[in-house]
């Protein structure tokens, strides 16, 4: 089975005019002839929220190439929590809090992906759309995130299989999902896959970061970022 | 290729900012309804001059005097040419303004998921002439509202200051009591503030401090009695 995977992370027109740091991060990689990859939001009024979500990323994926492919991702959030609190030392878990998106794509196509906090998750499966974030109740940031206590029932979770190309995952931090109309997620989804699949990993990776970038939204400010992993062909 | 551009909202994350306003008979007295439409104009005019702003600043203004309406739906400050002044007249139906504000901080289709936190101001110089424990209830129980930032001021002696003190919620801005007109312009000169300098800050969701500015000594300016 064969994937496209592509990411990018830019930093938000408002840490820019700061001379702030991004305080999004994210890790995508190959591992066992599959992808791993996690995108993460720190919140912006922490002091070291850019740590938390470097942290959280880099310690997701130091799990996920150390566990069994076949492991519901579910049973490892436990662990990366308490590695997260461990790799922020000295910083305090409210001053690095972070949202947290992540999941494992493995050779055969098999998906798990969660979610904790602000941000979009998106799956296709079988030609199925899914947006798995629920409807947000509130307002805007304000969010669960990785702290100082793991809850479990904090995150949203989904499992599946890719069996056709254009099949996939995306993740996203919030400075891209509150900016998307709800109604065309699906299509979008579908953009993402056509324009990817049409260019190389690298030429994929500028197109991606140009088009954050160039956000189209008045006044955006947040950083962004968005991790893509599509299924091509058998 | 396509661009991701046309999947993108084409207005900017909104941060609104919704007054509630005593306009019963008694705020005709001693020049308050007066300096309280001139403080709202300036408002709504420095909202609307901001050019820092990472969010889109919305006013929405509702009034309770013989009974509570919306007095300008909540829109973007920078496209108010103007409104009408606000004139005093009635009773004090402070829980059917309550439930006019519930109804627009629940309102996905007027207040997106993507706004920013709103900001909640209640003014008044009386006592509820209505059943406002109810309303007033179901706003602070709303999933939604209750997220709002409520600010108060009490304006004269005869204002219910222990109602207001339960309304405010934000621990930076206590209730503020107006004793003349110039304080009703200093409270809302601390609004403006506050709200510009939040949708300026990193975070447009975190409170700032709310510092009202001190009393111009040169000014000659009665008390409320």
């Amino acid at each position: 089975m064969r994937f496209i995977a592509c990411g990018a992370s830019v930093i938000g027109p408002r840490h820019r005019d700061l001379g702030e740091p991004n305080q999004d991060a994210m890790v995508l990689a190959g591992c066992r002839g599959g992808w791993i990859a996690a995108v993460a939001d720190g919140l912006g009024s922490r002091a070291r929220s850019d740590l938390g979500a470097r942290s959280a990323c880099q310690g997701t994926r130091r799990i996920l190439r150390a566990t069994s492919s076949s492991l519901d991702l579910t049973a490892t959030l436990p662990l990366i929590h308490q590695q997260w609190l461990e790799a922020i030392v000295p910083t305090t878990p409210r001053d690095a809090a972070t949202t947290l998106l992540f999941g494992s794509v493995t050779d055969q196509g098999e998906v798990h992906a969660v979610q904790l906090g602000d941000g979009l998750l998106l799956v296709k499966c079988a030609g199925e759309f899914r947006r798995i974030t629920p409807e947000r109740t509130a307002y805007g940031n304000q969010t669960w995130a990785l702290e100082s206590t793991h809850l479990q029932d904090r995150w949203n979770c989904t499992k599946g299989r890719f069996t056709e190309p254009g099949d996939g995952v995306v993740l996203m931090t919030d400075g891209v999902a509150d900016d998307l109309e709800p109604a065309h997620l699906a299509d979008f989804f579908d953009a993402l896959y056509q324009d990817l699949s049409a260019r190389n990993r690298r030429r994929g990776r500028r197109w991606l970061q140009s088009e954050l970038n160039d956000w189209a939204t008045p006044l955006h400010s947040d950083d962004k970022t968005l991790v893509a992993i599509f299924r091509t062909s058998e | 290729m396509s661009s991701l551009k046309k999947f993108a909202v084409a207005t900017p994350r909104p941060l609104p900012v919704i007054v509630l306003a005593d306009t019963s008979g008694s705020m005709g007295e001693n020049g308050k309804i007066e300096a309280l439409n001139a403080a709202m104009k300036d408002m709504v005019s420095t909202f609307a001059k901001e050019s820092r702003l990472r969010a889109e600043i919305q006013v929405g203004l509702i009034t309770f005097g013989g009974k509570a309406q919306m007095h300008l739906p909540l829109v973007a400050a920078h496209g108010v040419a103007g409104f009408s002044e606000f004139k005093a007249d009635g009773v004090t139906p402070m829980g059917a303004a309550f439930d006019l504000a519930r109804q627009l901080l629940e309102d996905k289709d007027r207040i997106p998921s993507r706004a920013y936190r709103p900001v909640l101001i209640l003014l008044s110089d009386g006592q509820p002439t209505d059943d406002w424990e109810a309303p007033f209830k179901a706003l602070c129980d709303s999933e939604r509202a209750q997220k709002a930032t409520r600010l108060a001021m009490a304006i004269g002696p005869d204002a219910d200051e222990a109602m207001l003190k339960d309304f405010a919620n934000d621990a930076e801005a206590p209730i503020f009591k107006a004793h003349n007109a110039r304080d009703i312009h200093r409270f809302f000169r601390a609004v403006t503030m506050s709200v510009t300098t939040r949708t300026a800050s990193q975070n447009p969701d975190i409170s700032t401090a709310f510092v009202v500015p001190p009393p111009d000594d040169d000014a000659l300016d009665l008390d409320f009695q």
